[in-house]
């Protein structure tokens, strides 16, 4: 289970005027569950999705995940005495993470097959056969079959994010996390994706999906939760 | 496979935990333990064989810096490694000659024989001496009747006029052993006078423990100098693959995971550069065998090998066991230098 707790976050930006990205966010999502994260640009949907996958600090607030506190802002950490999570713990933390990230942070002088192997090859304890078959089932869910021997930058926009949902779903995290997944697919592979999304939630793992396109939301999962972000605060 | 992949991902911890399961955890057999190395060694030398290719190739993705680095390492440990097998050759030869520098004993003319086989008891006890041998005045006489002109001479004298002497041979050629011994031995009763030429052994030993300290502070600094080269180029190749670093880190990668191929980049560099080190001063003894062989003939000491065959390690002092130090010490360095460039870039994520 995730939980924000008041969370907020600031910038300081050049002259020492500090800008919140996000404002007293609360809320939680259960193992399992499936949610939309939306929001017009600029809401604050990429910095909360940093935020949980540990690669930024809350400025205040507490983020717990599974019961414990995972992050938790200065002031926080100072009055209430919270331990946060340890280099360690955060990456345990972030190999059951599954991210898509809206830039895709692909390896480009690696193959497809190299790219999406990584969270493999950082969890450790798998024979190579099973990680190719791993792979192999990833990118064939992903519509990529046969393009493990290509780079990067052979591919389109829209299959280089394929290729990183791939490795964000080929180590079968607990958790998923995607920004903007389905922003340079058409239609229907967007469709497609979001069903691939489903149904790893329909077998326990939470999904959470920034997107500021309202209207996929409608179409693809009409009944799943949305938290609606605007200028850094929760309104929905 | 829809089914398949929802299947899997329910079953997702199930499976980790069953790859993670240590066998010996629960009546562990001696079976059980042979398939547990074996399971060890195939998870793992899949991705070290990875990182090592890794590494190699990462080398050659700038192959002007990498022969640069190489370059620089080689001539470092060529300088203080040539000095190092000059000096300790020197300490070859220098031992030859103290071989020859034994202490001669006269002894007084009125010395008896069976005085001074007492006398040479006497000294043979001690135990900063290794041997004495006697060489009496008859012994004496009759090595220079041999030769003509000094035979001569002694067959004029009614009375053998030469005295007992004691060869004695010291264990040690230490400065520190020898004044005492030779003070000692001054003041046997019976004793006429002890030869010994410690000027110029004092002068020696100085200058070989000057060569020693020099060989020393050049190692130390072209130390120093190969950790900074080796740290710089490790350094910009951190710099260079910093968006790789970001995207492992935020994958959960261990800093080990991260840094495991730039380690061994650092070390292939070091083993480079060894190699190369090793040419260098093999090419510099062929340049310079044939003067070394002419200046070791006129010293045919025993114990001071100075060959021709011009095999890597059969000359100058260049054992097997050497070469690979010298490799071994260029590998270490190149280790150390990169792990520290990788532990301040990754501290400071």
């Amino acid at each position: 289970m995730i939980e924000f707790k008041a969370i907020g976050k600031s910038y300081r930006e050049p002259g020492g005027v500090a800008r919140s990205a996000l404002r007293n966010i609360s809320f939680t999502l259960a193992k399992g569950e499936f949610a939309f994260l939306t929001g017009h640009s600029g809401a604050g949907k990429s910095t909360l999705l940093r935020l949980l996958t540990l690669a930024e600090e809350p400025t205040f607030g507490e983020l717990w995940v599974d019961g414990a506190t995972v992050m938790a802002g200065p002031e926080e950490r100072r009055q209430k005495r919270i331990k946060c999570a340890g280099q360690r713990a955060i990456q345990r933390y972030r190999r059951q993470l599954g991210a898509v990230f809206q830039e895709h942070q692909l390896l480009m002088d690696r193959s497809v097959y190299e790219n999406v192997v990584l969270p493999l090859d950082i969890m450790g304890g798998l024979l190579e056969i099973e990680k190719a078959r791993r792979v192999k089932a990833a990118l064939e869910q992903v519509g990529l079959s046969g393009k493990e021997l290509k780079t990067p930058m052979a591919l389109s926009g829209g299959e280089q994010q394929r290729v990183g949902i791939a490795r964000a779903i080929v180590h079968r995290p607990k958790i998923l996390l995607a920004d903007e997944p389905t922003g340079n697919l058409d239609p229907e592979l967007s469709i497609g994706i979001m069903e691939l999304f489903q149904r790893f939630s329909s077998a326990g793992v939470t999904v959470l999906v920034a997107t500021h396109d309202f209207d996929s939301i409608a179409d693809i999962a009409p009944s799943s939760r949305t938290i609606t972000l605007n200028q850094g605060e929760l309104i929905g | 496979m829809d089914n398949q992949l929802s299947a899997s991902a329910a079953h997702a911890t199930d499976a980790r935990n069953r790859s993670h399961r240590h066998p010996s955890q629960k009546g562990r057999t001696a079976s059980g333990a042979k398939q547990h190395t074996r399971g060890w060694w195939a998870l793992r030398w899949p991705i070290w064989k990875k990182d090592f290719h890794t590494s190699y190739l990462r080398l050659w993705e700038q192959p002007v810096l990498t022969w640069l680095t190489c370059c620089v390492i080689a001539l470092s440990l060529a300088l203080p490694f040539s000095l190092y097998l000059l000096v300790s050759q020197l300490m070859v030869f220098a031992q030859g000659w103290q071989a020859e520098n034994q202490m001669m004993l006269y002894l007084n003319p009125g010395v008896e024989l069976s005085e001074a086989q007492g006398i040479a008891a006497r000294v043979n006890a001690l135990s900063t001496v290794e041997s004495v041998q006697l060489i009496t005045k008859d012994q004496g006489l009759e090595s220079f009747s041999s030769d003509d002109a000094i035979g001569q001479v002694f067959s004029h004298f009614e009375e053998n006029p030469l005295p007992h002497v004691l060869v004695v041979m010291p264990n040690s050629m230490d400065e520190a052993v020898l004044q005492p011994l030779h003070g000692y031995l001054s003041e046997l009763v019976g004793v006429d006078s002890v030869q010994l030429d410690l000027q110029w052994l004092q002068k020696l030993n100085a200058m070989l423990g000057l060569g020693w300290r020099i060989v020393l502070a050049l190692a130390t600094g072209f130390a120093i100098a190969v950790l900074l080269v080796v740290y710089n180029t490790i350094r910009l190749a951190l710099e260079n693959r910093i968006r790789e670093i970001q995207v492992l880190d935020r994958l959960g990668a261990s800093s080990l995971f991260i840094a495991r191929s730039y380690l061994l980049s650092g070390a292939f560099l070091g083993f480079i550069g060894g190699v190369l080190a090793l040419l260098l001063v093999q090419g510099a003894y062929y340049w310079l065998e044939h003067s070394i062989v002419q200046l070791a003939s006129f010293y045919p000491m025993a114990g001071a090998s100075v060959g021709v065959d011009g095999v890597v390690g059969a000359t100058l002092g260049m054992s097997w066991t050497i070469c690979l130090a010298l490799i071994g010490v260029a590998v270490l360095l190149g280790f150390v230098s990169s792990a520290v460039a990788v532990y301040l870039r990754l501290s400071s994520r």
